[in-house]
């Protein structure tokens, strides 16, 4: 019976595994010691991110975190945007103008969404690219309005 | 497909890049006309056209052995960033301009 036992087993294990500190089960919610990976850590040979990774506590707290900053950054860009104007009244400066008021709008959610995207499985990664996103993405145009307010 | 992207997103950068290089232009000799060269924001001027390039640069870079969709991510961020540092130079100009000049 022991030799069936460890045939089982065989199936979840992968040749390298111990090499990647990846011996544990691969199993959604199985994710024991020796199957966590450092933060910065590449995922595998293969680029591939392992199972699950996404959804750490740590890592999800964090993107949670910078999802409500970015939230407030796309607010405010949304507001900043009625207080610029293009200055002339020639239509192909308007049409580029309003062109970019709708893409400095986007830029926040965009730029959130594609580091989520393009960094399923580092932390460190996706939370230097999102600190980075929120001091470059500041909705100066919006100061104006929140002077006033004050 | 993939170098036709990238020049159709470079030429979209090029109305970001336009501003800063006028604003490099033209801003210096207004605030010397108004008596107020020395609080040109040459930083911020410099920042403006150099913001559009690096950002295009970037996602080019960032985007290599990317599949076409990351890609085409990458550059809308890129633009969207480029056009949002332009209104925020416009709109930090001024603010500066306040805060020195007392």
């Amino acid at each position: 019976m022991a030799h069936i036992d460890e045939d089982d087993e065989e199936a979840f294990r992968w040749a390298g595994d111990e090499d990647t500190g990846r011996e544990g089960a691969r199993l959604p919610g199985a994710r024991g010691a020796g199957a966590q990976l450092p933060d910065d850590a590449p995922a595998a040979a293969d680029g591939a991110p392992p199972a699950g990774a996404s959804r750490r506590p740590g890592t999800a707290a964090v993107t949670i975190l910078f999802a409500l900053l970015y939230l407030v950054l796309t607010v405010g860009w949304i507001l900043g945007t009625g207080y610029t104007s293009a200055g002339t009244t020639g239509l192909l400066p308007q049409v580029l103008w309003q062109f970019g008021e709708f893409t400095a709008i986007i830029a926040a959610p965009m730029w959130f969404a594609t580091t989520v995207l393009l960094t399923p499985w580092r932390l460190g990664v996706r939370a230097g690219a999102l600190a980075l996103g929120l001091g470059v993405l500041l909705p100066w145009p919006v100061l104006p309005l929140l002077v006033v307010g004050a | 497909m993939r170098i036709v992207i990238v020049i159709v997103f470079g030429l979209l950068h090029l109305w970001a890049l336009f501003q800063g290089v006028s604003n490099l232009i033209a801003l210096p000799g207004f605030y010397a006309q108004s008596g107020l060269a020395a609080y040109t924001p040459w930083w911020l001027l410099v920042l403006g056209v150099l913001v559009p390039v690096a950002a295009l640069v970037a996602a080019v870079l960032i985007g290599r052995r990317r599949m076409l969709s990351h890609r085409v991510a990458l550059l809308v961020v890129s633009l969207a960033t480029a056009n949002a540092f332009v209104l925020s130079a416009g709109a930090l100009a001024p603010i500066l301009l306040a805060w020195q000049a007392g």
